[in-house]
């Protein structure tokens, strides 16, 4: 929880905390002092002026006696006139006093106390003139006695009623001053508490949260440390990756141009098949034409071969009636022959004769049988003739379809080519993005590479901050112990990659070709900004950018 | 019946070497070729439809007409054992004039064909060998030898047995009744 918590609630919550733990006391005081004052107003208002007032009244009805009893022993009219004008400038006094008093009354035991001194201060002041008349009339001895015997009990009542207010009134005043005091001594202990718990409790929240804001500080600094180091090595990495990538994409271009040479190559090759192709169709055209007059010929053929077998057969048929005459002739010849042997010598001549025609007969016979195996065998050739020509009809026919499947390939093909010098154009055109994209590739690149190193050197000065922030959080002896692992792991680094050492010029050539591209001043601590935003690692982001 | 016979053979004995030269009608029969003496022969014919005769033995054919004439007409093949075979065009009938017992007969016997008429001299004519086996040979009247090859020249009389010709002479007063 604590982790997770941002130093700046920290301090929010700590400085809250203290603040309303200065509330809280402050509140307190304040309620105890106006509790004080309000006893302090007590005794001002209630107390005192009781005092003052029944002191007053006291010393006016002391003046009082005292000027009756003066009174009563002067001779001097005039004086005697003048000592009355006291007595009842006494009396008013006296009587004003509690007339101002009463209203000041808070206790019932006041009220109670002030109820038997007034009616008894009214029966001392109706009984008093009776003496001073006896003694303006000169009966001193009178007014004495009678004073002493019938007034000086009434005026003794009055002024121990007034006594008694006067006391009543101190024990208050002393009774509220004593709880002020208590007041007072309760509010400095609590005060006194309070405060040195809030401070130890504030010191001891301090401690804690600054001890672990430290501890939070340390590691972020050892990681920020860490990460600087990843950050140069991540650079240096990007920086070489983007020299191979800027070296890949001009290659890349090379043989995209190479191969946009093969491209149009074959598309003029394409485009030539397509008119070879379609010169292919019109000869086609002309063979079909040529296989068709062919089969023709052979139907034709094939029809002359049927009427030479039909002209066969009659001959044939007519061959078989010669061979026939001459059987029948030769039959002849031989009942010829039988006859003239039957005529013995005279038949010898006609004997002859029979054998002549018997012999003429065979020789016609022969020729009809050799004409009828010529005939035959022209039969029998023009009948394989016939089926050679119905083969060849066969296959002039299979040519045809042949040919006409061709043709239709032939078709194919030649849309097939059409499309491929369309498909080629596409690819020219794509190739032609490409030859772009792979150009911006490069670009990028280089940028890049350039951004790299501008990376380099921000986590240089990276370094910097960290060593200065070691300093701040650990002291000089953390701060070593830092710079030392980072030196240790530099070096390792370094000796995994040469390239790096930790110095911004780890690769010249690509910060020479950046800064053509993109000047230095262009996003100064860009490059920095979003590595971090990308290092995904990093776990105290949110509390550094609050930092 | 026996001694009249014998005393043809006897006298056919005798006479063979002066009387066996000749002109004789040479048929072919399968792959061989046969003699009869043309004076046997009356005629000479083409194949010709042959009413069939019942109860008659399977060489003979049946009957013709030959003009106004009716005669049996018997298959030499089948006489001599040979397969039968389809009348073709060359198949001809030799109509010849047969003597037996009865008198003499006309009768058509049936040949594949008909070759020429011959005439051999009795020096080129040799008697039927003897077979050795004891078989009789009276139908044959010789051996003619021309031109390395060997005819044989039949005694038509005898080929055919009396009994047959009894029977066929039966068939023909049958015929003529």
């Amino acid at each position: 929880m604590q982790q997770q918590m941002t130093i700046g609630k920290k301090l929010a919550l700590i400085s809250a905390g203290l603040i309303v733990a200065m509330v809280l006391v402050g509140g307190f005081s304040i309620y105890n002092l106006v509790g004080l004052n309000k006893s302090t107003q007590h005794i001002v208002t209630d107390p005192l002026p009781g005092i003052a007032r029944m002191a007053a009244a006291q010393t006016a009805a002391m003046t009082l006696r005292g000027d009756a009893w003066r009174h009563f022993a002067e001779l001097n009219p005039s004086a005697k006139e003048d000592m009355e004008r006291n007595i009842e400038q006494a009396k008013a006094r006296v009587a004003k006093e509690l007339q101002e008093y009463e209203p000041t009354i808070t206790t019932a035991e006041d009220r109670a106390l002030f109820g038997k001194l007034k009616p008894a201060w009214q029966q001392f002041v109706d009984a008093y003139p009776e003496a001073l008349a006896l003694s303006r009339a000169g009966k001193t001895g009178e007014a004495s006695a009678r004073w002493d015997a019938n007034i000086k009990p009434r005026f003794d009542a009055a002024r121990d009623l007034l006594h008694a207010e006067v006391d009543l009134n101190r024990k208050n005043g002393e009774a509220d001053a004593a709880e002020s005091q208590q007041t007072y001594g309760n509010t400095l202990w609590i005060l006194g508490i309070t405060l040195a718990l809030c401070s130890l409790g504030g010191a001891a929240v301090a401690y804690v949260v600054i001890r672990g804001m430290n501890g939070t500080l340390r590691q972020a600094v050892t990681e920020l440390s860490e990460g600087a180091q990843q950050v140069a090595s991540a650079a240096s990495q990007v920086s070489s990756t983007s020299l191979s990538l800027a070296q890949g994409s001009s290659e890349q271009a090379a043989s995209l141009q190479e191969t946009s040479a093969s491209a149009e190559e074959i598309g003029v090759t394409a485009i030539k098949n397509t008119d070879t192709s379609k010169a292919m169709v019109a000869d086609m055209q002309v063979a079909r034409n040529i296989v068709a007059g062919v089969n023709d010929a052979i139907e034709r053929m094939g029809t002359a071969v049927v009427a030479i077998n039909g002209s066969s057969d009659q001959i044939a048929k007519i061959i078989k009636v010669i061979d026939e005459i001459a059987f029948q002739t030769n039959i002849l010849a031989l009942n010829a022959a039988v006859e003239a042997a039957r005529a013995g010598e005279a038949g010898m001549g006609f004997a002859v004769v029979a054998d002549e025609v018997r012999n003429l007969a065979q020789r016609c016979a022969q020729a009809a049988r050799d004409t009828a195996g010529l005939i035959e065998d022209s039969v029998q050739k023009s009948r394989e003739g016939k089926l050679k020509v119905d083969e060849a009809s066969k296959a002039m026919q299979a040519n045809v379809a042949i040919a006409c499947k061709i043709g239709a390939q032939i078709d194919e093909v030649s849309l097939s080519s059409q499309e491929q010098t369309r498909g080629l154009e596409q690819i020219a055109k794509a190739i032609n993005q490409m030859e772009q994209v792979t150009q911006t590739t490069a670009a990028n690149a280089e940028e890049n590479a350039s951004a790299a190193e501008e990376l380099s050197a921000q986590s240089e000065t990276f370094k910097g901050i960290v060593d200065r922030l070691t300093a701040m959080v650990g002291g000089s002896e953390a701060a070593n112990g830092h710079t030392s692992q980072i030196r240790y792991r530099a070096s390792a680094v370094s000796s995994k990659r040469p390239q790096w050492q930790g110095e911004p010029s780890a690769s010249p050539a690509a910060l020479g070709k950046a800064q053509s591209h993109q000047p230095k001043s262009a996003k100064p601590g860009a490059p920095v900004v979003t590595a971090f935003a990308s290092d995904k690692d990093f776990p105290l982001e949110e509390q550094f950018k609050e930092f | 019946m026996e001694s009249t016979i014998l005393q043809r053979e006897q006298s056919a004995a005798l006479n063979k070497n002066e009387d066996r030269g000749g002109k004789y009608l040479v048929f072919q029969l399968g792959r061989e070729e046969f003699g009869i003496r043309v004076l046997k022969v009356r005629e000479i014919m083409g194949i010709q439809d042959i009413t069939a005769v019942p109860q008659m033995p399977d060489y003979v054919k049946g009957v013709i007409n030959l003009r106004g004439k009716v005669i049996p007409v018997m298959d030499l093949r089948l006489k001599f054992g040979l397969p039968e075979q389809e009348y073709t065009q060359r198949t001809c009938i030799i109509v010849v004039q047969v003597q037996g017992d009865a008198g003499r007969m006309l009768m058509g016997i049936v040949v594949d064909g008909v070759a020429e008429v011959l005439n051999l001299a009795a020096a080129e004519i040799e008697d039927t060998p003897d077979f050795g086996d004891g078989t009789a040979t009276p139908y044959l009247l010789g051996m003619a030898k021309v031109k390395e090859k060997v005819k044989i020249l039949l005694e038509i009389d005898r080929v055919l047995t009396s009994q047959d010709l009894h029977g066929l002479n039966d068939l023909m007063r049958e015929v003529k009744s």
